[in-house]
């Protein structure tokens, strides 16, 4: 189910994604970016999210904090939800803490992060690390990271959930990696989320994985929409295509965005970035119209002769 | 993690260039005025050199080990770790490079430094002016600003190539143990700075290299330069 601007407005969820609720700078309109609910609660997360990989990873650098903090005001500004991090990412996790301070802790945002670490029993200890470096209560969602011990950490994170620590939780693999064993995941084991790398050139999941997730009702977040960047920089030489307009896509970004929040499995695509107008421009790629499913054979043969 | 391998090495780049040179504002700002003593102090090393005496080698050699081991503390284990988590790895290969520099001062048969005015040592000076001075002009040149330039003392990087330099003027058996660190981190940096895009990738590669060619040079002259017994 995808829910467009009128439809959220009209209906109860509405709150979720207004300026209000995120009590974020009064004097602009929130933006409600198209929605997609998580399969197990029906809760509605908006199709695009932040990473954090590599970009809020700035240390103690008090410019680069405010900057990255900036980011995350216009983010949730746009009407953005799910910020996503890990232990791995160096002092992102400390960045986003600061920022959400900063922005008084808004109500809006899904927090999601990982435990990382091969020890099962340093897993908790990592959890709570994180947790107090964000300054939430508790984390919206905890994912194990690229399957590392995942046995043990579903476990944890299993109790944690019985528990109330935690709304849902996932794992999480990237660059392709070891999908037959996130395929026996997913159809083994109860989770909410799958986090995966999906984009127009890394089509492997659309094979098992996709399908898999939205038939057995596993949400899906998308790492590396843009290949780390390395997708726009190649594509930007190249003309943006008139058939796009048709989805409000005005931008490489946008037309690699749009591919791949419009599959259906897809939740959220989580693309990273330290500017203001990237992350406007991401969040606006969660509007308009989606590709249908010929639009989008269409963007990939494109590209791929590119 | 037995995954590792299928890393490539820029996926364990968890940082942008932005950030990398972030951290030298940050540092530059910290230490300021530091940068004037330790200029003072590397041009006074420079002059200790160029006497060609040989005395005060012990003194830079313990110079030298305590520059790798702050730089292994204040650089990698209070700085760099917070944006790279591997730095807290490469830090004791810090201490352990400025504990041999250490060794080498106290020790009886401790290496001697000593300008020849060869070719080979000719170059150590260069290379020595150019981690006092040139490291951050270059960088500088390159597109830092001035606030996040790479000075000796306080970046990694020309500390490396100053110890290179002095490395070629060096004499001593276990001599070729210093050499180990320091090139590796001329490869590792410079590794470093092409993934991240930074157009200063060759600066330290180019020094390690210039440095092994000067050594390789030297030690073959002081060889050929030495009387031949005939029965």
């Amino acid at each position: 189910m995808l829910v467009n601007r009128r439809s959220v407005l009209k209906g109860s969820m509405a709150a979720t994604f207004s300026g209000a609720a995120a009590g974020l700078m009064p004097a602009r309109v929130m933006a409600i970016p198209l929605a997609r609910p998580i399969a197990s609660t029906g809760e509605m997360l908006p199709l695009v999210g932040l990473g954090s990989w590599i970009t809020f990873n700035v240390g103690n650098n008090q410019k680069l904090l405010d900057a990255s903090t900036e980011v995350m005001a216009a983010f949730f500004e746009s009407g953005g939800r799910m910020i996503d991090s890990s232990p791995m990412y160096g002092s992102s996790q400390a960045t986003i803490g600061y920022g959400l301070k900063k922005l008084g802790m808004p109500k809006a945002l899904f927090s999601a992060d990982k435990v990382w670490t091969s020890s099962a029993g340093n897993g908790a200890s990592q959890i709570e690390t994180s947790r107090r470096h964000w300054g939430v209560p508790e984390f919206d969602l905890v994912q194990v990271h690229n399957l590392v011990a995942w046995r043990e950490h579903l476990e944890l994170l299993q109790t944690k959930k019985a528990a109330g620590e935690l709304k849902y939780i996932g794992i999480t693999t990237s660059h392709g990696r070891r999908h037959a064993d996130l395929e026996d995941i997913i159809a083994s084991q109860p989770v909410d989320f799958v986090q995966l790398t999906y984009n127009v050139k890394d089509r492997a999941a659309e094979q098992r994985l996709l399908p898999l997730a939205k038939e057995r009702g596993v949400a899906v977040i998308v790492n590396r929409p843009f290949q780390r960047g390395y997708l726009v920089e190649r594509l930007s030489s190249s003309p943006l295509p008139d058939w796009v307009a048709e989805t409000g896509a005005s931008s490489w970004a946008q037309f690699l965005l749009k591919f791949v929040i419009s599959h259906p499995a897809v939740t959220c695509a989580i693309p990273a970035t330290s500017k203001v107008a990237h992350v406007r421009e991401n969040l606006a790629a969660a509007s308009g119209v989606l590709p249908d499913a010929a639009l989008r054979r269409r963007m990939a043969d494109y590209v791929g002769q590119l | 993690m037995a995954e590792w391998s299928s890393y490539s090495l820029s996926d364990l780049l968890l940082f942008s260039l932005q950030a990398y040179i972030g951290l030298f504002e940050l540092l530059n700002t910290a230490l300021w005025p530091a940068h004037m003593f330790i200029l003072a102090v590397g041009l006074g090393i420079g002059l200790l050199v160029l006497k060609r005496s040989g005395a005060g080698y012990r003194f830079i050699w313990g110079l030298l080990g305590l520059l790798w081991i702050w730089t292994g503390w204040y650089f990698f284990s209070v700085h760099y770790t917070a944006i790279n988590w591997a730095a807290a790895y490469v830090a004791p290969a810090f201490w352990l490079q400025g504990l041999l520099f250490g060794l080498f001062a106290v020790a009886p048969q401790s290496p001697d430094i000593r300008y020849t005015r060869t070719a080979a040592d000719r170059t150590a000076i260069v290379l020595y002016l150019f981690a006092l001075i040139g490291y951050p002009a270059v960088t500088l040149a390159l597109g830092r600003s001035l606030d996040s330039v790479e000075f000796l003392g306080i970046s990694p990087d020309p500390g490396v190539a100053a110890t290179l330099a002095i490395l070629v003027l060096s004499r001593g058996s276990f001599i070729w143990l210093a050499w180990i660190v320091p090139i590796m981190w001329c490869v590792l940096t410079g590794l470093t700075l092409w993934m991240l895009g930074s157009p200063e990738f060759f600066i330290a590669p180019l020094a390690g290299a210039a440095a092994v060619v000067a050594a390789v040079a030297a030690v073959s002259g002081r060889r050929l330069s030495q009387p031949v017994r005939t029965g």
